[in-house]
């Protein structure tokens, strides 16, 4: 899909949201109502694309951490509990959370989640400026074919009858092949969303 | 107000296990250079249009 005239701009508190309508009410309503919200507390940003013609797609991200029980048997875990045998332990790992993340009806089949999606994996990877291993992302049910066509998985069994689940792509899968070509990160490259 | 934004639990059991396992996979299960392409392609696309 050819985008010229499309632009992708950072939610400001000064930003009109232009109307939107993605066909689920409950993500049209985050958008209009609690996406500022979430901004003015610093717990996600926004971002808009849009051409002449309105509001196309929308999505918002935040900080985000995998951490996992840690299994691990033998002597060294061993050792562990019996220094605190009272307390749990875990193995984290940075992520970023797509939190939500919509394209208008007007504009869906067209490649444009996709094309956002791949943006937000590699915007990540080229150019982070600290660690993050995974992307997450609480998805609506309606969005869960599109989240596994790419390469999204489940993170836990216990929400399969939730409103939404949440999903995980893990980024060292691109890295892992970039690696075998000539791929170096772009730690000049500044030309990319604020 | 919309449904709030779901925070990621701990993993436990199962859950932990089916993780660890998958990770650990990740070098053999890296995506193949053709789906590469793609997300590099996408980027640059997107990025283009980027308002600064």
């Amino acid at each position: 899909m050819d985008l010229s005239g499309f632009n992708l701009e950072r939610l400001t508190p000064e930003k009109e949201i232009l109307p939107f309508d993605c066909g689920d009410a409950d993500l049209n309503e985050f958008l209009s109502s609690d996406s500022k919200n979430y901004s003015s507390q610093l717990l996600a940003v926004t971002y808009l694309l849009e051409n002449n013609q309105g509001l196309i797609a929308f999505f918002s991200v935040l900080n985000d951490k995998i951490s996992v029980e840690d299994v691990e048997s033998g002597n060294r875990w061993k050792k562990i509990k019996v220094i605190f045998p009272k307390n749990k332990h875990f193995k984290s790992y940075p992520a970023v959370k797509i939190g939500r993340f919509a394209v208008s009806q007007q504009y869906k089949q067209h490649g444009l989640g996709t094309a956002l999606l791949d943006y937000i994996k590699f915007l990540f990877i080229q150019n982070n400026r600290t660690g993050c291993r995974f992307i997450t992302v609480d998805a609506y049910r309606q969005s869960l074919t599109f989240y596994e066509k790419n390469g999204f998985k489940y993170l836990t069994e216990s929400d399969k009858e939730a409103d939404t689940r949440l999903m995980y792509f893990d980024l060292s899968q691109i890295t892992v092949q970039l690696s075998k070509g000539s791929f170096t990160p772009d730690t000049d490259n500044n030309q990319q969303l604020n | 107000m919309a449904k709030p934004i779901k925070e990621t639990p701990v993993l436990k059991g199962k859950d932990a296990c089916n993780f660890n396992t998958e990770i650990n996979n990740a070098n053999r299960t890296s995506i193949d250079q053709k789906e590469i392409d793609r997300i590099k392609a996408n980027f640059a696309r997107i990025n283009a249009i980027v308002k600064r």
